[in-house]
């Protein structure tokens, strides 16, 4: 009965104003640059947040900056700079100013604004969005009864601002899950003066994230800069439907001004929140669950089951040329955890503490973090950047010891979490013309000790270039090249042990945008990668192409699809693809085996307060009996599914 | 005896004209693979007028009423497996052109025909866009009559005046003969065309297949005084390299021969003559 009422009610609320509109296939290409093969939901919403409430670059400062996602310190110092010394009339000014790439462009223009410009300073708005996905093939989990609910799929969120007042509750249930509001969240964030409070849920992202950050970064992609050097701007809601690593109590941000460029950022937070997890009849908790589905009984028994206290406070001295600052939090959890996953804690309480420091200096950006554990082991993290308006340059150094336990932490490197792992990290964008840029990164790894696939320690390099022309002012090129050098393990059966071997992975990819009109785009894709292994197994290769276009016949109708061709000899040689499912919400799909996989959109705004997003998407494969694993795993070699969203904005 | 020996014979070279179809083409169409086995998305290396079928929105490139006729006669020295082909390309307005192929190989015993119905249409001065419909019929003599219908599309962008990209993907509706759920053949190709100089062309592709043979293709291509085209060009999967050459004997025909030799199957060669009904521009 509720899903109705709720349902009803998104078709019902009256419509009196403008949406901020955005062309979506353009920000996933955009977004794809921050990561190669993750999942980019949490700056999705991050972005969306900005849309509605966008930054005044006249007046914004450094921290504000850092709210954007791809933007860096030293990007971030450099427009500050540029807004102090002239008098830029729109983006685009400063962009040429700066030369800014079309993609940085493109996120500043949605998510900032010029005093001047006058165009969206909205001192109120409500926001509502409805989601459904339906998955039309069969599958095991439903087959075999293992689903406890039904096959509804249905996210609802809702935010609410009012000049200095946000806030927003989020309800979202998966399929086979049992209730409506099977996962809920909600907050309520106050800012006034230089202060800032959250009640509810949120995210806390200090220093440069050894122990606070959000659930994801970024990570290894084609924006090569900004990633060397993250740094933590604030707290934040938390607005996402990933039920892991968000706070829940309240946490409270003041900036005290000391002198004109000395200040003091003051935070001191409170969380209690269940956490699901593993328990065992010793009650002790193996492992802490994240994946946030409860469809099964087995899924279902994992939830609530361990207590977790956090409370903590930091203290940031901002001068003029740097920040300093440090951070203790205690975790407390009603039981005691024995966790073999390095991304967990271990134990049943203790201390979390860090101290780092950030300078920006004219073009350096030098940053530094060195953070303890519960049990004292420790984490240090260091980057720096030069950004000059022709190329930028950045390093980035991490070393964590291997029992390093951070269970909010992240890692920008081979693996996401802080935990047994040291490297070393190059990268360089040269970017002189307007139309055409190069930017690589290289990254020298390895663990510590044993990882969960490879028993003795895995080292890698990890090799990437990439090149970005713009021919004409209708036409994208990118032409991206990959080198990937990893430890891995098999099982020798004869032998009857484990043994270790490099797997070296090379890949190649073309991607082509051509807009034929204001109302009508191409992109084509190639992509081929080849996996040579050193022993144990034969070499494969994998290829794959897309055709995709997009077409807005009327002012308010959007259609468009995306055919892809894929063949890999197996999982080992997939090729990743994003895309952008609907506003909100992007997928990141493995390819692999023989088949396609086709999607259409259609996006419509039939008045402008109200936008309905239709897609439809088909996998196939040949000569395989299912797709999938798992309880999700098809009963045929077919899936389809179908999605339908609703957002109202006032 | 001799009866028993002929329908042995018979049995013998049924199975592996199977074989060898299969091998080639993956069955259920691409019948341009018997003709030209490296061929161009971007047709900025086709050696003749035939090679736009694999690329829809190449036919763009048919200025005059052109015929193509061609053959490939005993293919891998098999004389039973000798395809022919047939096409006429019409241009129908400065923007448009239609055209009509048609495809048969084998004999009595096995045959497959294949007749395409192709539109292609400039959008910009930059882009091409084309679609084809296939109808494909499959006999085996005693044994099974099939039928598919296809829908193969493409679309050509011109990105500088050095640089072509294309795409093209066939059977994108996915049919496929009785039975044969679990093993449709679909391919796509994504290629990028360079203009080294005046007279000379080179393209690099990437043939995808659902049926596992995929690969990449290099090609290149020199013209000598408008009268002569050499074509040389290789795929990496199945192993084939290739050459062809095209001569514009008179203003108004020109005469292809193409040899390939695939490291599985061998050498195989095809004659073509192209008659235009108008004047060729340079």
């Amino acid at each position: 009965m509720n899903k109705w009422l709720i349902i009803l009610y998104l078709f019902f609320v009256p419509v009196y104003t403008y949406p901020q509109e955005y062309d979506e296939t353009k920000l996933e290409e955009v977004l794809e640059l921050f990561a190669i093969e993750y999942d980019l939901t949490i700056q999705i919403d991050q972005i969306e947040a900005l849309i509605q409430k966008p930054i005044d670059l006249r007046t914004a400062s450094i921290d504000d900056l850092l709210l954007i996602p791809g933007i860096s310190p030293g990007i971030a110092e450099n427009i500050v700079s540029n807004m102090k010394k002239n008098e830029y009339k729109s983006i685009i000014e400063l962009s040429d100013e700066m030369n800014i790439s079309d993609e940085m462009l493109y996120i500043l223009s949605l998510c900032t604004y010029i005093s001047e410009e006058k165009k969206r300073a909205r001192k109120h708005y409500f926001y509502a969005r409805g989601r459904s996905i339906s998955r039309l093939s069969e599958i095991d989990g439903f087959e075999r009864d293992k689903f406890k609910g039904d096959k509804l799929s249905l996210y609802q969120r809702y935010n609410l601002y009012y000049d200095g007042i946000s806030s927003g509750i989020l309800v979202d249930k998966d399929e086979g899950e049992k209730k409506l509001n099977d996962f809920m969240s909600g907050f309520l964030a106050l800012e006034y003066f230089n202060s800032k409070l959250i009640v509810g849920d949120y995210s806390l992202e200090i220093g440069m994230g050894n122990l606070f950050w959000k659930s994801f970064g970024s990570r290894k992609g084609s924006d090569v800069i900004s990633p060397a050097l993250q740094w933590g701007s604030a707290i934040k809601p938390y607005r996402s439907s990933i039920d892991a690593d968000f706070f829940r109590g309240a946490a409270y941000e003041n900036n005290i001004p000391i002198s004109t460029n000395n200040s003091i950022k003051a935070r001191a937070w409170y969380s209690n929140i269940d956490r699901a997890g593993t328990l065992t009849e010793d009650n002790i908790i193996t492992s802490i669950y994240k994946q946030g589905y409860f469809r099964t009984e087995t899924e279902i028994n994992k939830r609530n089951a361990v207590n977790e206290q956090c409370f903590g406070g930091s203290m940031d001295w901002q001068s003029k040329y740097f920040t300093i600052g440090a951070t203790v939090a205690r975790i407390e959890y009603d039981k005691g955890l024995q966790t073999t996953s390095k991304s967990n804690f271990n134990g049943k309480d203790g201390f979390l503490k860090t101290v780092y420091f950030i300078s920006n200096i004219k073009d350096i950006s030098l940053g530094s973090e060195i953070s303890q554990d519960a049990h004292n082991n420790t984490g240090l993290k260091i980057g720096t950047q030069l950004v000059k308006n022709d190329y930028m340059l950045a390093a980035g150094f991490r070393s964590y010891d291997a029992d390093f336990r951070s269970p909010f932490g992240y890692n920008f490197g081979e693996q996401s979490y802080p935990s047994n792992e040291t490297g070393l990290y190059f990268a360089g964008t040269w970017k002189k013309y307007k139309t055409f840029n190069v930017s690589t990164y290289v990254d020298f790894y390895k663990s510590k000790q044993q990882t969960y696939y490879v028993p003795f320690g895995l080292r890698g390099i990890d090799l990437f270039s990439e090149i970005w022309w713009k021919p004409y002012r209708k036409t994208e090129m990118r032409l991206r090249l990959r080198y990937e050098d990893k430890s891995n393990s098999y099982t020798d059966y004869t032998l009857k042990q484990k043994l270790t071997y490099q797997k070296i992975k090379q890949a190649i990819r073309l991607d082509i945008r051509h807009n034929v009109s204001t109302r009508i785009y191409l992109r084509l894709r190639g992509e081929a990668n080849a996996v040579l292994y050193e022993k144990g197994f034969d070499d494969e290769v994998g290829y794959m192409t897309f055709f995709e276009m997009g077409w807005q016949p009327i002012k308010f109708l959007k259609i468009g699809g995306r055919f892809t061709i894929f063949s890999t000899d197996s999982y080992e040689s997939a090729i990743w693809q994003y895309e952008y499912a609907m506003p909100g919400y992007m997928t990141t799909v493995p390819l692999y085996g023989n088949g396609t996989r086709a999607y259409l959109f259609l996006k419509t705004a039939p008045i402008n307060s109200i936008i309905l997003t239709l897609r439809a998407t088909y996998t196939r494969k040949n000569n395989v009996e299912t797709l999938g694993s798992g309880y999700l795993e098809t009963l045929n070699n077919k899936d389809i599914r179908a999605y339908v969203q609703l957002d109202i904005r006032l | 005896m001799l009866k028993e020996m002929n329908t042995l014979y018979q049995k013998s070279l049924f199975l592996l004209i199977i074989f060898i179809s299969v091998t080639i083409a993956k069955s259920q169409g691409l019948y341009y693979m018997q003709f030209d086995p490296v061929s161009s998305a971007t047709g900025l290396t086709a050696s003749n007028t035939m090679a736009y079928a694999y690329n829809p929105s190449l036919f763009t490139n048919v200025d005059v009423p052109t015929l193509v006729l061609s053959v490939a006669p005993s293919r891998f020295g098999i004389s039973e497996l000798s395809p022919g082909f047939v096409m006429l390309g019409l241009p129908v307005s400065d923007d448009f052109v239609t055209a009509f192929s048609g495809h048969t190989v084998g004999n009595s015993l096995y045959n497959e025909f294949s007749g395409s119905l192709h539109g292609a249409y400039s959008i910009s001065e930059f882009m091409d866009i084309g679609a084809s419909f296939e109808y494909f019929r499959l006999s085996i003599q005693d044994f099974r009559l099939d039928v598919s219908y296809q829908f193969h599309i493409g679309a050509n962008v011109r990105i500088s005046d050095l640089i072509s990209a294309a795409v093209c993907v066939k059977n994108i509706n996915g049919n496929h003969y009785l039975g044969g759920e679990k093993t449709i053949n679909q391919a796509g190709a994504v290629g990028l065309g360079f203009h080294i100089a005046q007279d000379f062309t080179f393209d690099l592709g990437l043939q995808v297949s659902t049926m596992g043979q995929s690969g990449i293709s290099l090609a290149g291509l020199y013209t000598v005084d408008d009268i002569l085209n050499i074509r040389l060009s290789a795929l990496t999967s199945p192993r084939i390299v290739s050459g062809a050459v095209s001569v514009l004997a008179i203003p108004y025909f020109d005469i292809n021969l193409l040899s390939s030799y695939q490291d599985y199957l061998g050498w195989s060669n095809s004659f073509g003559l192209s008659v235009y009904f108008g004047k060729v521009d340079e």
